[in-house]
């Protein structure tokens, strides 16, 4: 017994040493001059967000990969690695180094802006309520004794809960349940069969919805929270501010000259204000 | 947005074609298991106190976390030692390495009813151990626990599954990307488990003509 004691504890201090050895290793070369001398270029995606990224016909598509392809042009990349995994994995990911930047839109709000470097947003995504066609609910405040759905861990998550919160607040029963789903479809399908009663998102990706299953689905209100802030946005590491700069310019010249526009009226049905400063929460990277 | 049976068939042939992925991934974990186990049952019959010591420590280890998190530590937390493997890569080797333990602990199982009479008998004889081995216990072993290897190679089938978490797109992520396309994700489901379930049956056939051939044998 003694002798298992040892091995685990020898086991243990062993590979201890090895991390702090590897963590101590200084990197002069920066992720972007990465990109640049090797000329390739790995992102983390969930392909599984219309109409930002989804797959069609075996192809990553969508809002998202047509401003990707933009930035590999820009940064003269010749090889990208598309990598496509659930959104729980996205941000551990990068951190991780799996990946040199997330091509996948992530929510602004305070607690991810201190962790992550956020670019020049991509789009406004102010979160939305969406209801079933015909169910009679018109405002908010239907809410109240309601089932609710939305992702989980996803920025629209504590969106629902501080809108319940208010909900109860005004004196309200706020609602009745709130159902967390590992992506976003699954909370449509539960909407449309009635498992919950209505699904809180951001509007580029409802309308989008909405506009594709006009007889099954209706936008219900705007949800904001107080003091939120709305816009999408990729991340880069906290480190890798020039990479994240370098990103932003492409996207400023995109809006500036249109593009982004055009692509906004292409996969959402309508065009969006882009602000240069402003998106992000104080203290920000 | 009911059940619709034509739309299941439809989208079939992409689940299939991404069963390709599990399917290799399987048959490379599989190999990788039965060599590695292999090796661990004859390291531990060897009774070095210190291998053994360690060996139990790994294999409580493996036995004692699900897999799911012992995935996520290959391709999450191995970078952190210097070790940056490939999705894949990272996801085979933590499937084998769970697996090998499996393994080793039904032919450690198994080799308690080998007669040890046969193996005096070769010592007897001058067979050198690793003849022992290969000529005398490991074919007979392997016959009697084959029904154990057979449910271990469907449990690693289902588990590549698990590899979806760590950007291997495989039958699930294929049919999670396909139900997010077209937002009917039921059909999708139900889709990529009965790929899975074709493949395992295919496994536990197999399987059965095996063990009745064996049995055929022994008469």
């Amino acid at each position: 017994m003694r002798k298992t004691n040892r091995t685990i504890f020898g086991v243990l201090a062993g590979s201890a040493c090895l991390a702090l050895v590897a963590s101590q290793q200084a990197f002069a070369e920066t992720t972007l001059d990465k990109i640049k001398r090797t000329g390739e270029l790995t992102v983390g995606t969930e392909a599984a967000f219309p109409p930002f990224e989804f797959v069609k016909d075996g192809k990553v598509v969508g809002y998202g990969s047509d401003i990707l392809a933009e930035v590999v042009k820009e940064l003269g990349v010749k090889k990208l690695n598309q990598l496509d995994l659930p959104w729980q994995g996205i941000l551990p990911g990068v951190l991780a180094g799996k990946f040199d930047f997330v091509a996948t839109t992530v929510g602004i709000n305070a607690e991810r802006a201190k962790r992550y470097a956020y670019t020049m947003p991509i789009a406004d995504g102010v979160p939305y309520a969406m209801k079933r066609k015909g169910d009679g609910l018109t405002k908010v405040e239907d809410l109240n004794g309601k089932v609710v759905g939305t992702q989980l861990a996803s920025s629209t998550e504590p969106v629902a809960r501080a809108l319940d919160a208010k909900l109860k607040a005004a004196g309200g029963a706020g609602f009745k349940e709130l159902k967390l789903f590992t992506a976003f479809p699954e909370s449509y399908v539960a909407l449309a069969s009635g498992e919950v009663d209505a699904v809180i998102q951001s509007l580029p990706s409802l309308a989008a919805l909405v506009k594709d299953k006009p007889d099954v689905f209706e936008l219900l209100a705007p949800t904001p929270q107080e003091g939120g802030f709305t816009y999408l946005a990729w991340v880069t590491r906290p480190d890798d501010k020039d990479l994240r700069d370098a990103i932003s310019a492409v996207i400023r010249k995109m809006r500036d000259d249109g593009r982004l526009a055009a692509l906004q009226k292409k996969w959402f049905g309508f065009e969006m204000t882009i602000p240069d400063q402003g998106y992000l929460p104080p203290g920000a990277m | 947005m009911g059940f619709k049976l034509d739309y299941l068939v439809s989208i079939l042939p992409g689940l299939i074609g991404a069963a390709a992925v599990n399917v290799r991934l399987a048959i490379i974990i599989i190999t990788l298991a039965l060599a590695l186990g292999t090796a661990l049952t004859i390291v531990r019959s060897l009774k070095i106190a210190v291998v053994n010591a360690f060996a139990a420590v790994v294999i409580s280890f493996v036995r004692g976390t699900p897999l799911l998190i012992q995935i996520f530590m290959a391709y999450y937390v191995l970078p952190a030692v210097g070790l940056d493997l490939s999705p894949e890569v990272a996801g085979v080797s933590a499937i084998a390495f769970n697996s090998m333990v499996f393994v080793s602990e039904s032919m450690r199982g198994g080799l308690a009813t080998i007669d040890t009479g046969q193996i005096e008998a070769s010592t007897a004889l001058g067979l050198p151990p690793h003849a022992i081995w290969l000529k005398v216990v490991l074919p007979q072993l392997f016959r009697r626990i084959v029904p154990v290897l057979i449910n271990e190679a469907t449990i690693i089938v289902k588990g590549t599954a698990l590899l979806s978490v760590i950007t291997v797109v495989e039958v699930l992520r294929t049919a999670q990307q396909i139900a997010s396309a077209n937002y009917r994700p039921f059909e999708t489901m139900i889709g990529s488990a009965l790929v899975f379930l074709v493949i395992n049956l295919v496994i536990s056939l197999s399987g059965r003509v095996a063990e009745s051939r064996f049995a055929a044998a022994r008469v």
